[in-house]
């Protein structure tokens, strides 16, 4: 063996301390970055051997559990859907006030309470105002409850257009990766991929395979998003109904109507599909049946000059958004009646009829007031479930997250462990060239 | 396991999160007194206590309408006595009308005196309680529902009935017809009475006696009725009254917070955060910089 080998293999040590040591400062210096994940060391020198066996090379230089990435990857969808959930099926729930005095729960009875205490002085011109000004304010807290439920619902419509844009931006972005690193073949670039990955996994329930170097393929509800060289975008198509946009979704470059069931834009296109519209007909079917009723009742009383066949509310109102009180009522209160015939002014029956009306099992075999109460409590139920889901679907992907940075995550300790020992190593190769250069030196003195 | 910072971090900062929001929800439970602050709090205790609210104002109701009820049976009742007394005091006249020793002006003298009881019980059945007729029927506010020409009296009010709710399903008639006083015939009684006086018809006068006597315990009846009806006022009273204590207590067990409870729960969440506060600044401030 010639000393001048020694020389050969203490720049190898040089060069693979090097290496180790430009690893080590990349990944303490992208210790906070998202995505980032931990380069390993690459001291079997994969860029050489890999890339002659047609493996990815680039994809195992980052430490990486791909089932762990994919589990999230699926469950990150859900988290989005419930998040989404709670926050706006609570918001949905504030609109309704309850319990609290200004809600529709507590303004009926106060309207139902007016027309007993009217009963009891079917006389009096005051309690009359009182029953006008109790109508009037439960029509307003019914229209103002719908018309809330109607701006939430344009809020929502919007947040869907914007969500499928934020999608097709990111679905491009995935593409635009792909094809530089085709080109490129850098880490950074999938690194990027990942994260844009984790962030429409967020939006819609994506499914991911080979996810490693270019074969990715990112599809939804069976059909394929991006793969290489591919790439196709979401299209919204809005159907109206009484007024009412109801979505569905389909892919531009095959036509093919899609399912979104996951992701936050699953959870509004429910929200705006099915919860909002059934809140919004639970209070047409309250409101209408009301107006019938207490006009069927009304109409037959008179009033104190002998009046009658006046209605209470208008009449020909489609439902909790145009619910009010009959323009003559609102104008001369004199025009409410109360007694079953005429000049009997002491007579409360028809009045007293209108109080009873209140315990009548007329919606769903319940009172008009076990009816809203049961969509209060069934919205109740609604954010309490998504709340529950929500919390624990974030447990389940903290966990999920705190086992991929098990495995990608940077630890400060091992680099600069690490980062010790490379120099060391680096020191002893150094040492080792200064050794060799002074036994060559020792044998050309001996000539 | 290999613990890497992210996961550190991510750890501490869901901790600290958890350690707020449990805080935020025992402050605004303290700061309100309630559990129960939206129905997505605990949507079957909702239900149900709505159901009880329910119920509890319409109690609150009956009770309003027993009250109203009660002003109104105790004026009648006490209208129907002062009538009684009129009529014994007519019959007292009566009594002495009989007796053989009065002149003929002494006679129409007393006549006067009866035309004055006859005058005051006709007043007292057109009386008014709050500005309606109390023995009118339903026609409460028209023309005065008793008619007195001078020589007999009329009702024109009706047999309409008017009711208070005062428990559920449970409506009190609270009025007395002019019709029942008309059937006490104590107008005609009395009128037929002051005719004889003013004829010196003592057979006639005589013969009255009975027949007021009659009417006064007709009226006395009809006053009895409105006595029994206040009581039974005063008992449904007191059975709401008792309703409402059972379900207010039910209710607030059902809403309000157990103070002692959320104080101790807050303090205890809070010496959680003080602890997730701790470990973040030593755990974060770790570094195997300073060891090397």
């Amino acid at each position: 063996m010639a000393i001048s080998q020694i020389f050969d293999v203490s720049k190898q040590a040089l060069q693979n301390s090097e290496r180790a040591i430009d690893t080590i400062s990349k990944n303490i210096a992208n210790v906070n970055t998202e995505g980032y994940k931990r380069r390993l060391i690459d001291t079997e020198n994969f860029t050489g051997s890999g890339a002659a066996n047609g493996v990815d090379t680039q994809d195992l230089m980052r430490a990486r559990n791909v089932f762990i990435e994919n589990q999230l990857i699926k469950e990150q969808g859900s988290l989005g859907k419930y998040e989404s959930d709670s926050a706006i099926i609570a918001n949905i729930e504030s609109l309704f006030g309850e319990p609290g005095s200004s809600g529709l729960q507590n303004l009926m009875t106060e309207f139902w309470n007016s027309w007993n205490d009217l009963a009891n002085d079917p006389e009096s011109q005051s309690a009359r105002v009182v029953v006008r000004d109790k109508a009037v304010t439960m029509t307003n807290a019914f229209n103002r409850v719908y018309s809330d439920l109607h701006d939430m619902q344009q809020e929502i419509s919007r947040e869907i257009v914007n969500t499928v844009t934020q999608a097709n931006k990111l679905i491009r972005q995935i593409d635009t990766l792909n094809r530089q690193y085709t080109v490129s073949k850098s880490a950074d670039l999938l690194d990027q991929r990942d994260l844009v990955l984790n962030q429409l996994s967020e939006l819609i329930d994506i499914e991911v395979k080979n996810n490693s170097g270019s074969d990715l393929v990112v599809s939804l509800d069976g059909q394929i998003l991006v793969s290489q060289n591919y790439v196709s975008q979401i299209v919204s198509d809005a159907s109206y109904e009484n007024n009412y946009p109801s979505y569905t979704f389909a892919l531009d470059t095959n036509k093919k109507a899609i399912n979104i069931e996951g992701g936050s834009l699953g959870s509004i296109l429910d929200i705006n599909n099915e919860y909002i519209p059934d809140y919004m007909n639970q209070l047409d079917i309250l409101a209408v049946s009301l107006v019938g009723r207490i006009n069927q009742l009304h109409s037959n009383g008179y009033n104190l000059d002998g009046k009658t066949g006046i209605n209470f509310f208008e009449s020909n109102v489609s439902g909790a958004a145009d619910i009010t009180v009959n323009r003559d009522i609102r104008e001369d209160h004199s025009l409410i009646a109360t007694a079953g015939s005429e000049s009997a002014a002491g007579d409360g029956s028809v009045a007293q009829a209108i109080y009873d009306a209140q315990f009548e099992k007329v919606l769903n075999n319940g009172t008009y007031s076990d009816y809203y109460n049961s969509l209060i409590t069934q919205v109740g139920h609604q954010v309490s479930e998504a709340n529950f889901n929500y919390e624990s679907q974030q447990n389940i992907v903290q966990s999920l997250q705190n086992q991929r940075d098990s495995v990608s995550g940077v630890s400060l300790d091992e680099e600069l462990a690490k980062l010790i020992e490379y120099q060391n190593a680096y020191q002893a190769a150094s040492k080792l060239i200064a050794t060799s250069n002074a036994m060559i030196n020792s044998i050309l003195t001996m000539i | 396991m290999r613990v890497t910072q992210s996961m550190m971090t991510r750890t501490l900062i869901s901790n600290l999160n958890k350690g707020r929001e449990s805080m935020s929800t025992s402050q605004s439970i303290m700061s309100t007194g309630k559990n129960l602050q939206s129905a997505s709090d605990d949507p079957v205790k909702y239900a149900t206590t709505t159901r009880y609210k329910e119920t509890y104002s319409q109690n609150e109701q009956y009770q309003k309408n027993i009250l109203d009820a009660k002003g109104w049976v105790d004026t009648t009742s006490s209208i129907l006595n002062d009538i009684y007394s009129n009529v014994l005091s007519a019959k007292d006249l009566a009594y002495s009308a009989a007796d053989s020793s009065s002149s003929t002006e002494e006679l129409e003298t007393m006549a006067d005196q009866l035309e004055g009881f006859i005058s005051e019980i006709y007043s007292l059945t057109n009386s008014k309680y709050l500005g309606k007729y109390l023995f009118s029927g339903t026609r409460t506010v028209e023309d005065k529902p008793f008619d007195y020409d001078g020589s007999t009296v009329d009702y024109i009010g009706n047999e309409g009935k008017i009711t208070r709710r005062i428990s559920e399903g449970y409506d009190a008639t609270i009025n007395i017809s002019g019709d029942e006083i008309m059937n006490t015939d104590v107008f005609e009684n009395l009128i037929s009475l002051r005719d004889a006086m003013l004829a010196g018809d003592r057979s006639a006068i005589s013969d009255s006696i009975g027949a007021l006597e009659q009417s006064a315990q007709d009226i006395l009846s009809i006053q009895s009725k409105t006595g029994s009806l206040s009581n039974l006022l005063d008992m449904t009273n007191n059975r709401l009254e008792v309703a409402n204590t059972n379900l207010s207590s039910l209710i607030s067990e059902l809403e309000d917070a157990d103070l002692t409870e959320v104080i101790a729960q807050y303090n205890s969440n809070e010496l959680a955060y003080q602890a997730a506060l701790q470990a973040t600044s030593s755990v974060l401030n770790l570094n195997i910089l300073d060891f090397l």
